[in-house]
């Protein structure tokens, strides 16, 4: 959190079980979310917290109180850089995926360094 | 759909085979996409696994009927979630009510809870499995806590009156726990349908999730300050406490969940919500009445239970004239790829109450993908035993 007039609205749970369900309900409704960790100024708990632009902040209260998400707490904060990074859209399942996908590459290729390493393929058949 | 099985399996009723390809899928892109910790980070693939422990809770909730996902409370499975609340919710000097076709999961706890001061009674069912509710309200005391009774025996498939016996509890301030593990999925209803206050599932039966997963759905009359966890420890929320927090589902799921299964479990669960738990019932009671139908002309073949396809699962019991259960389901297996299970499945009440105790019972049982071919197969195979037996 960065000092300047508030950009974002935080709204604090209880766990990530009450986080994610509330990201649900604000995704069902169109308004724009991200799960990011709780800031420590904020709470000293090891948990994530829904934050939502500014402007958002009064859908989103009403969507989050109709769907029965608990909530411990709203705060506007500064946070100047947060737009659009690791929002829970499509997208960013996408791009975790393309990662994933980097990532099993890199393990494969781990292994086949590995065996290389190890000695000589052993030969097949002509 | 994979490759028809091997054998010809009935023995869905221990554990659903085959599953849904979806379900191995979304377990293989768990572990190989996300496999984070849920709840215990702030970064992406926590979250993301959060999501997915969220989605099997979503999709749970949707098929029981429940209004907040937060009251299922994940566990190993449905013996897990009955020690949950029999040993969370009982305390000396209160009283239990069951039944004579109970499983294990709740006779044993009850034993157990008896030699700490919490009495029980049973109720007998007759030979077929059928609870007579007004013996129920008979036995009630004003210090009896809860009634719990299994939803359809896992023996013979009998469907037990659990919307009755609940509005009879509640008229004495009973609650009613509701031991699941083979109807959730299987039989079409909502928790409210029933009335009951919680209810035990398991996940890799009618659900047709993998093992290692299961729940207990906890209803709104249930006192949560008078309920204590089972296990206590990390949950990810309120670190900066040492006490346990008291808010669901949190109080009762310390430690990691099995989020791979549950990712599974979630797609077990979508493909019958696809597809109609209504649906999906209609065509096992089909080839049940096949079944049964077929067993009762066999000679020498004796079926057990109600014999009514529309008061059961798809779960039949039978023995044959002259041939123990043990010898049958070897023979079945060894001769005829048929997998079946035989003895007391875990449930020695049961047995006595229709009288094959201690010698059990062969049981067939019918799942998702059972086919006319597999019941046909098994008709066939078990006549062959039955010639054989009176040769």
């Amino acid at each position: 959190m960065s000092a300047g007039p508030p950009t974002h609205t935080l709204f604090l749970v209880p766990s990530a079980n009450h986080a994610v369900q509330g990201e649900a309900a604000l995704l069902r409704a169109g308004v724009r979310c991200r799960l990011i960790p709780v800031p420590r100024n904020l709470s000293s708990q090891c948990g994530v917290c829904l934050s939502v632009s500014l402007a958002d902040r009064s859908p989103a209260a009403a969507i989050l109180r109709a769907s029965g998400t608990v909530t411990d707490g709203v705060r506007d904060v500064h946070m100047p850089s947060a737009d659009g990074a690791g929002e829970a859209t499509i997208g960013s399942a996408a791009a975790t995926r393309s990662a994933a996908a980097t990532r099993s590459d890199a393990i494969a290729g781990a292994g086949e360094a590995s065996r290389r390493a190890d000695g000589p393929e052993p030969l097949g058949p002509e | 759909m994979n490759a028809p099985p091997p054998v010809v399996y009935l023995d869905n009723a221990a554990t659903s085979w085959p599953k849904p390809p979806q379900v191995a899928d979304a377990m293989r892109r768990f572990l190989t996409d996300v496999g984070a910790n849920p709840g215990r980070s702030g970064h992406r693939l926590s979250v993301e696994a959060a999501r997915t422990v969220f989605r099997a809770r979503e999709a749970v909730a949707r098929l029981v009927g429940l209004e907040d996902p937060l009251r299922l409370v994940f566990c190993m499975n449905a013996t897990h979630a009955l020690n949950l609340a029999l040993q969370g919710l009982l305390r000396p000097g209160q009283h239990v009510v069951t039944t004579g076709m109970e499983h294990n999961s709740v006779m044993r706890p009850l034993r157990a809870l008896e030699s700490r001061g919490i009495a029980f009674t049973v109720v007998p069912c007759s030979p077929d499995g059928v609870l007579d509710t007004a013996a129920v309200e008979r036995v009630l005391r004003p210090e009896t806590k809860l009634v719990v009774l299994t939803h359809a025996s896992n023996v013979v498939g009998t469907i037990l009156p659990v919307c009755e016996v609940a509005a009879i509890a509640r008229r004495h301030g009973a609650l009613v726990l509701v031991d699941a593990a083979q109807s959730v999925g299987a039989l079409p209803f909502t928790l409210a349908d029933l009335g009951a206050d919680l209810l035990a599932f398991t996940g890799h039966k009618a659900l047709l999730g993998p093992m290692g997963t299961g729940g207990l759905v906890i209803g709104e009359g249930v006192d949560l300050a008078h309920f204590e966890p089972l296990v206590r420890g990390g949950t990810g929320s309120r670190s900066e406490s040492q006490a346990q927090p008291d808010f669901l589902p949190d109080k009762f799921e310390s430690g990691t969940l099995n989020v791979v299964g549950l990712a599974g479990l979630a797609a077990g669960v979508e493909w019958i919500l696809e597809r109609g738990v209504a649906g999906l019932r209609a065509r096992e009671a089909e080839l049940t009445a096949s079944l049964l139908a077929g067993l009762g002309e066999l000679p020498g073949v004796r079926v057990y239970g109600t014999r009514d396809p529309d008061r059961q699962l798809s779960t039949v019991s039978f023995t044959i004239a002259g041939m123990e259960p043990g010898e049958v389901g070897r023979r079945l297996d060894e001769e005829h790829a048929i997998a079946a299970r035989v003895g007391l499945h875990c449930s020695p009440i049961a047995h006595e109450t229709m009288g094959t105790f201690p010698d059990g019972t062969v049981r067939l049982s019918l799942g998702a993908f059972t086919t006319e071919d597999d019941v046909a197969c098994t008709l066939a195979g078990v006549g062959a035993l039955a010639r054989a037996a009176r040769r």
